[in-house]
């Protein structure tokens, strides 16, 4: 079964390449290079055969990778979106007055205005910009808020959606964030608009910096989890 | 409740029509069998209202009650194929009290068949219900008619076929048509139906099948929004099912599109010290900044062509091999330039460059690009601020990327040639490889050529031959598809220069296409801004042989072609195009091409064309007309490329109307960089 398998992932791949050709001509590189790894392709087919198993979380990796993230020195977040399942760990990219970008060694980034998500990008549908509440605002835990969010159809046109958002403290909650455990005070911020309503979430330190947050950005991320694993 | 699709691929109940039109811009396919008879069809949501249908349509049987009983010519086996257009239009929406109300004719041009009007509504009632009922004409009207309202149908002359027959609409006798659609659950739904087609022919005279009730039963399952697929039971004596694919081209199916984040824009610090210009002074500033614009973007599918510079303004020339979106090639140019350039470079000019041409020039402040790259709504602040005008003249001293030319490039792919609608068997292929090169000698200046190699085909040669009484341009294609292989498709060399603001121009020689070699040459006149453009394109060529060499001789045929084009964005997606002039066969007329454009990059367009060749000249279907059908992979893939599919269904290709096939014309080339459509997908200035 194991053999079949692997040929039958090796045909696929044949193929796949076969149809992509080959060649220097740019738009034919550029076209190839939009088809799925060989790896990827093998784990498809495979995945036809034997059902992939959970892997489970061995907390010492986690802990070693976590010191040797704190021994670099560098910021780093923990980035997820569970509905795609997505989660890859995020460093500073760029920084633009109050907003900072943060990208993956995948080719993903977020954009952060105080903590709050503003941009995404090379996830697909991404949020391309949108206008949010202080950090401060969200930390009082009580008044409203205007959001707009902006991004594009499959048409590539622009979108403008707007809710109408309202804070409230949310109570005490001890959170983990990649091995390492937090008390910390919830603000939950919920949002009402034409098409749905949602909530956000964020978990501040008893310094009042924001230490994780559940915000979000478009359709295609209905939600995106951020969390500060080393300042 | 969503409409549904008939066997014909109308909107409708089983086999007749409703009053219901899919979503704008929908296209469906629908693949239907029924005892004898198999239909396969496409139909576009022209607009809201309007819809069209080409459908094709296969007879068994057709033969062999009649030739009983000495059937000679495998005729008993005979199948008769017959192409049908259909137009329908919603004269009424569906209101609180009022049914939706399409008015359709069917199969209008040509033999008729299934020539058929009616006008019919449509009701929903609560959420699971839905009643259809409507009037039937021609075969609509063909069973249990109560009279003949606007008198009665003459028998409709179509001579070589191709010719609209208006006089015979809702002629004759008509009937009364209709049933009721229930949704069992959302995936499952149940249809009851009441047909006033009697299908004369094909049971009582043909006896292909027995048609012995006017009912119609069937049950239609759609696990998605895409598929759907019903099973009925028909006319008392037969099982039809009935296979439909409905797309949304204006949408992705991924909605926003992937790829890789771009880099971020790297404001200048407020630091005077970093705002000097005393570089722009230096001879090898050009050099270095083209030389750091390279690294930037490697990978990015942008390459540069060339860089100028003064103390405060940047002109970037560029080419986009990956990008259907220019604005997204153009954001991602702009984020380097910012990365790279230093501070006091205020002005950013960057300028597509297409075949050697500059086709617009996006003009940026890069303060702007600063200030709205995290602004609600950027893309929107960003364009407001920016221009697209004509290209400027390159910048004194610019220096040019050295590696762009002398560069040979290559590719080895696999393809598909198709031969549709051929009587003997109506879908023909052939599958094999294409090597295609191309060597760029100077800017703008190529030398390219393909040769392809069939690895495995059914096309077969009849040997009916051609009856075209004109020069068998087009007509012994069956010819140059058998005896082709090896066939070099293509050998040219071609020259593309800009000759003047808003002018350019195009010569290419050699081997032009699989049935003409010569010299074609065409001048483009191009506002930047404008909805419009007009050109005209001179061709000698001679007929090649067929083998696919590169030998002449066999026709000893050469003509003068050439035509004066127009070419319109009429605004709202569509896009028109009309060509006066000469033909192939050297016949002289107009082709009409009306075009819908989705700005993602899909279009579905119809042309005709009418020559002086009259329709006894140019035989079976009177003149020439066709569908066009353009598909983005972005719309597969959900990543940025450039490469689109292109398919163009002609029902009948005879010698009449045929225009020389030439690569990269030049409204083509620079179309994705004409305002509009920089325009249509600017968003994408930010991803």
């Amino acid at each position: 079964m194991e053999m079949r398998g692997k040929k039958t992932a090796a045909f696929v791949f044949a193929l796949f390449w076969l149809l992509a050709g080959c060649g220097t001509d740019p738009v034919a590189q550029e076209s190839r290079s939009n088809l799925p790894e060989r790896q990827a392709v093998a784990a498809m087919v495979s995945g036809l055969f034997v059902k992939p198993k959970p892997t489970p979380i061995d907390p010492a990796a986690v802990a070693a990778v976590r010191l040797a993230l704190e021994q670099a020195g560098q910021p780093v977040l923990l980035v997820r979106v569970p509905s795609i399942g997505y989660a890859n760990l995020f460093a500073p990219y760029g920084q633009n007055g109050a907003v900072t970008t943060w990208a993956s060694a995948s080719h993903q980034s977020i954009a952060l205005q105080g903590g709050l998500l503003v941009a995404t990008r090379g996830f697909g549908p991404d949020l391309m910009s949108a206008n949010v509440p202080t950090l401060a605002q969200v930390l009082r835990g009580a008044g409203t808020f205007r959001r707009d969010y902006f991004d594009l159809d499959g048409a590539d046109q622009n979108r403008h959606l707007r809710y109408s958002c309202t804070f409230s403290h949310a109570g005490f909650e001890r959170i983990d964030i990649f091995g390492a455990h937090y008390p910390t005070r919830k603000v939950a911020e919920f949002c009402r608009g034409p098409d749905l309503s949602f909530e956000n979430a964020y978990w501040f330190d008893a310094d009042g910096s924001l230490r994780q947050s559940a915000q979000r950005a478009v359709p295609g991320l209905p939600l995106v989890q951020i969390g500060r694993v080393v300042n | 409740m969503r409409p549904g699709l008939n066997l014909s691929g109308q909107t409708g109940l089983i086999d007749l029509p409703s009053g219901e039109q899919l979503a704008d811009g929908y296209l469906s396919l629908t693949h239907s069998d029924f005892g004898p008879i198999a239909r396969n069809a496409l139909r576009f949501q022209i607009t809201p209202r309007l819809s069209g249908i080409f459908r094709y349509v296969g007879l068994h049987d057709y033969e062999k009650h009649l030739c009983q009983p000495t059937c000679a010519d495998g005729k008993d086996a005979y199948t008769y194929y017959d192409r049908n257009f259909d137009i329908s239009y919603q004269i009424m929406t569906e209101g609180r009290y009022w049914p939706a109300v399409s008015i359709g004719v069917q199969d209008f041009v040509g033999t008729g068949l299934y020539s058929a009007e009616y006008m019919v509504g449509t009701k929903a009632i609560g959420p699971k219900f839905k009643v259809t009922g409507g009037v039937g004409f021609g075969r609509l009207g063909s069973d249990n008619a109560f009279g003949q309202p606007f008198g009665p149908r003459e028998k409709i002359d179509f001579g070589l076929g191709g010719t609209i027959s208006y006089k015979q609409w809702f002629q004759g006798d008509a009937a009364l048509f209709g049933g009721v659609e229930y949704q069992i659950s959302p995936k499952w739904s149940a249809k009851v139906e009441y047909s006033s087609d009697a299908y004369a022919d094909e049971s009582d005279k043909r006896k292909m099948f027995d048609r012995a009730s006017p009912m119609n039963y069937g049950l239609e399952y759609r696990p998605n929004a895409t598929f759907s697929l019903g099973v009925y039971a028909l006319y008392g004596s037969e099982i039809g099912v009935n296979l439909n694919t409905v797309l949304n081209p204006d949408q992705r199916p991924q909605g926003g599109i992937g790829g890789p984040a771009p880099l971020p824009i790297r404001p200048r610090p407020a630091d005077p010290a970093y705002w000097a210009r005393d570089w722009a002074t230096k001879a090898d500033a050009n050099d270095t900044v083209l030389r750091s614009l390279a690294v930037t973007l490697e990978d990015s599918g942008i390459v540069i062509e060339s860089v100028g510079l003064t103390a405060t303004t940047a002109q970037v020339r560029f080419r986009n091999a990956k990008y259907d979106a220019a604005a997204q090639a153009i954001g991602r140019l702009a984020r380097a330039m910012a990365f790279v350039l230093p501070a006091s470079v205020e002005h950013f000019q960057l300028v597509p460059i297409d075949h050697g041409m500059a086709g617009a020039m996006v003009v940026l402040s890069r303060a702007d690009l600063e200030r709205f790259e995290f602004a609600p709504d950027g893309a929107t602040l960003l364009r407001a601020k920016s221009q697209i005008v004509t290209p400027a003249d390159p910048l004194a001293g610019t220096k040019t990327n050295s590696e762009l030319y002398r560069h040979f490039t290559w590719s080895l792919l696999p393809y598909v040639h198709t031969r549709q609608f051929d009587p003997a068997n109506p879908l023909q292929a052939s599958l094999g490889l294409r090597l295609s090169s191309q060597y760029e000698l100077a800017r703008g200046m190529f030398l390219s050529g393909s040769v392809t190699n069939i690895l495995t085909s059914n096309i077969a040669d009849s040997g009916r031959g051609a009856n075209s009484i004109l020069p068998h341009v087009r007509s012994d294609s069956i010819l140059y598809d058998t005896q082709a292989n090896p066939d070099i498709e293509r050998l040219t060399l071609a020259y593309f220069a800009g000759l003047a603001p808003d002018v350019f121009g195009r010569v290419t020689a050699g081997y032009l296409e699989r049935g003409f070699a010569g010299i074609s040459s065409e001048i483009l006149y191009r506002p930047t801004g404008k909805l419009w453009a007009l050109g005209v394109e001179a061709n000698s060529v001679a007929q090649r042989n067929t083998n696919g060499l590169l030998g002449f001789g066999q026709y000893d045929y050469a003509v003068a072609t050439g035509h004066l084009s127009g070419y319109l964005d009429l605004g709202a997606s569509y896009h028109a195009q009309i060509d006066l002039g000469r033909y192939l066969a050297g016949d002289v007329g107009a082709t009409v091409s009306l075009t819908r454009e989705f700005e993602n990059g899909w279009s579905v367009g119809a042309f005709a064309t009418k020559t002086d060749v009259s329709a006894e000249d140019f035989g079976e279907g009177s003149f020439d007309k066709g569908i066009t059908l353009q598909i983005p992979f972005t719309w597969f893939y959900g990543k940025p490329t450039r490469a689109t599919a292109g398919m163009t269904i002609r029902p009948i290709g005879r010698d009449g109307g045929a225009k020389l096939v030439v690569d990269d014309r030049l409204y083509s080339v620079l179309r994705s960089y004409d305002q509009r459509k920089i325009d249509a997908q600017w968003g994408r200035v930010w991803k």
